[in-house]
């Protein structure tokens, strides 16, 4: 399936528009478990029951079936995202290439806004949610903060700089994970030099996400405006998918 | 010394200031904005550190940014290149709050110089003959009449701060003087951030002549002669050179040591430009000061032998000269050839985009300041400067002889320069008897040179 034209199209909708869509929409849910199916594939979400207290969504990443390493076993899948970090953090895992690419699509950068020291915000951690907007920390410049701003939803990624680190303009500072492939699009992605595991592939796939959501993607979008709408209706705005 | 210093400006002077630190044993922090991650500067330097987007407010303006970037990188000192910072006495006040050096004069010197104005008189009092213009700034369009008037027409409307030309306009009348003085205004509010303008008696021809200064923190200076930097285009200096084909010895010798009399009486300190306005008499007349390192340097280098980047930096340092006027030997002639990235057929009009490919011309006595490769992408955010050619030759038919070997050596491919109107114009009869003014290019008009070349 995968290797026909179709198989890849609807791995590539699952995998960079509606996954992250649904992964948002699961952490926001009280729902614990979200199945959805697109042609012959079915990707099944299931919150971790440990982690859901503190409101952190374990999900595959969108890579992961794609790369052709899962094969349903959810329960196995459910660390891959943290798995994939720690690699990254290590120096990252050139050899799982595809599944790397994949992954950079639905990240984003927050960049320095400013030259001079960094300073995160107290209590974040990795995994946490952010909207688009939190102040993520500041860059004293003088002495005075410029606010350190996500420029996207998703979850709290890699820190890249330490407190008290001197930071230059643009630097990338902390990485935004699970961004909504829908708004991945708008603005610029990870920066090819300094993204880790940021490959020429990954830049592609990125660009085919932005041209999927100024194609179709506006239903998403639109669920994604309405966090609190009612999870069966914002799914069948995407007419392919359905919910077991 | 200095053990480390950030260079705050981009293009060739980035690289020429990274040539001098190096030379010094300094290391060297280049801050560069987004536009200009890829430049020869960025890449030679021991390090480099971004500070803003291409838009030069948020970087090589802001003297928050400048700041910073220098204090997180370890800097001592700042070096802010001409133009941008260079001569803002309140980022030399903040650098000096942080316990950091302003390579230039201390704040104080450039806040005492800071207003053209105020500098015609204060250095009219120390000697210098001025020209007549305007009691101080103009309130409004009432005074800018009353004071034209009292001056006498044609008059030249200049911006207080900055320089390059912008905001400048010569009117004929009272109609043109109101015409012209909101584009002025409004000109110079977007150049400097500063809209206060003043009157000059404008001078029909002219030749603009400077005298290069140097002076260090205990009242020692050399005047290093003059250059004539006659030949502009819409105020802008496009050819420069030394000694000026305008003047005699006797002369040139009064005007430099008239010039270097009077700043030292001032309280000058570092390396300066006077800027005088030379008519067909050989009056001259002091117009402003330059606090910096300019453009056209290398023409005063080249017949010195000194490195005045090099000073520039020893004396912010607050080490002596070293040395007195008898020292200070002038040898030859040497022009310098401004290379833009500009249309001279449409007006001069800025060019930006990809040089395709880009060589160098040489042989001996000629240089070549420039931070352009091939490959290297012009970017639209900045001043059109590609480089400078500077040669020099014992004598002015020498130089010229060499300049036209220089010039038809270079190459830059992929986006229009002015290399042909260069070209061209050290052909003209003009040019090669040395009789020209500032009005040069008005008289021939532009299109002529660039019909000869072709």
């Amino acid at each position: 399936m995968a290797s026909t034209p179709e198989g890849r199209r609807a791995i590539a909708r699952v995998a960079e528009q509606v996954l992250p869509a649904l992964i948002s929409r699961l952490s926001a849910s009280e729902l614990g478990e979200l199945e959805v199916r697109e042609g012959d594939w079915r990707v099944r979400l299931r919150r971790d029951s440990a982690a859901a207290g503190d409101g952190a969504t374990n999900a595959a990443a969108p890579g992961e079936r794609a790369a052709g390493t899962g094969r349903g076993a959810t329960g196995e899948r459910s660390s891959a995202t943290e798995r994939r970090t720690g690699d990254r953090a290590a120096g990252g895992d050139r050899a799982d290439r595809g599944a790397t690419s994949r992954a950079a699509a639905s990240r984003r950068a927050i960049t320095s806004p400013a030259v001079g020291y960094f300073t995160p915000r107290a209590s974040l951690a990795v995994g946490q949610p952010i909207r688009a907007g939190d102040v993520v920390g500041h860059v004293d410049v003088l002495g005075v903060p410029v606010d350190v701003v996500a420029p996207a939803d998703g979850r709290l990624g890699r820190l890249f700089a330490a407190a008290g680190e001197a930071v230059e303009f643009g630097q990338e500072l902390v990485r935004i994970d699970g961004v909504e492939a829908a708004l991945t699009g708008v603005g610029p992605g990870i920066d090819e030099a300094t993204g880790d595991g940021a490959t020429a592939d990954a830049t592609a796939t990125e660009d085919r996400a932005a041209e999927n959501a100024s194609r179709d993607g506006s239903a998403l979008e639109l669920n994604l405006d309405n966090p609190d709408a009612d999870t069966d209706a914002g799914i069948e705005t995407a007419p392919a998918l359905l919910v077991e | 010394m200095f053990s480390r210093i950030l260079i705050a400006n981009r293009g060739e002077i980035a690289l020429r200031i990274l040539r001098a630190c190096r030379q010094m044993g300094v290391s060297a922090v280049v801050a560069y904005s987004e536009a200009d991650r890829d430049t020869r500067a960025v890449q030679l330097a021991d390090e480099a550190i971004c500070v803003g987007p291409a838009e030069s407010r948020r970087s090589y303006l802001s003297a928050a940014s400048i700041l910073s970037a220098a204090i997180v990188s370890g800097c001592d000192a700042i070096h802010p290149g001409y133009g941008f910072l260079s001569e803002d006495d309140t980022f030399a006040e903040m650098t000096r709050a942080h316990g950091l050096t302003f390579i230039g004069p201390p704040p104080e010197v450039l806040e005492r110089f800071a207003s053209k104005a105020g500098t015609r008189e204060l250095l009219a009092r120390h000697g210098l003959p001025t020209i007549p213009g305007s009691e101080g700034m103009l309130r409004d369009d009432d005074h800018a009449l009353a004071e034209a008037n009292r001056i006498g027409y044609p008059v030249l409307i200049k911006p207080s701060a900055g320089g390059g030309g912008r905001g400048m306009r010569m009117v004929r009348s009272p109609r043109e003087l109101q015409q012209a003085i909101t584009i002025c205004r409004s000109e110079a509010r977007a150049a400097f951030g500063d809209d206060s303008l003043y009157l000059e008696r404008w001078l029909e021809e002219n030749r603009h002549v400077e005298v290069q200064v140097i002076v260090d923190r205990y009242g020692a200076g050399v005047h290093v002669g003059e250059r004539d930097c006659s030949v502009q285009r819409r105020h802008q200096k496009i050819v420069e050179e030394a000694p000026s084909p305008a003047l005699d010895d006797a002369s040139r010798l009064a005007l430099a040591e008239g010039a270097l009399r009077a700043v030292v009486a001032a309280g000058y300190e570092n390396l300066g430009t006077l800027e005088f306005l030379v008519d067909g008499a050989g009056n001259y007349y002091f117009i402003e000061i330059n606090c910096r390192i300019q453009v056209e340097h290398p023409v005063t280098e080249m017949l010195s032998g000194l490195d005045l980047v090099v000073e520039q930096i020893r004396i912010a340092a607050g080490e002596p000269l070293g040395y007195t006027q008898a020292d200070v030997e002038l040898r030859g002639h040497a022009i310098e050839f401004r290379i833009n990235a500009e249309d001279v057929s449409q007006g001069f009009r800025p060019q930006a985009g990809l040089v395709e490919s880009y060589s160098a011309p040489g042989g001996p006595g000629v240089r070549m300041d420039s931070h352009l490769f091939s490959g290297y992408e012009v970017p639209p955010y900045y001043d059109s400067l590609l480089g400078k050619l500077i040669v020099w030759g014992p004598d002015r038919p020498t130089a010229v002889d060499r300049a036209r070997v220089a010039l038809d050596e270079l190459v830059v491919e992929g986006l229009t320069t002015n290399i042909d109107f260069h070209r061209a114009l050290i052909t003209n009869s003009t040019f090669l008897d040395g009789g020209f003014t500032t009005n040069l290019l008005d008289r021939f008009g532009s299109a002529a040179f660039l019909a000869a070349a072709s």
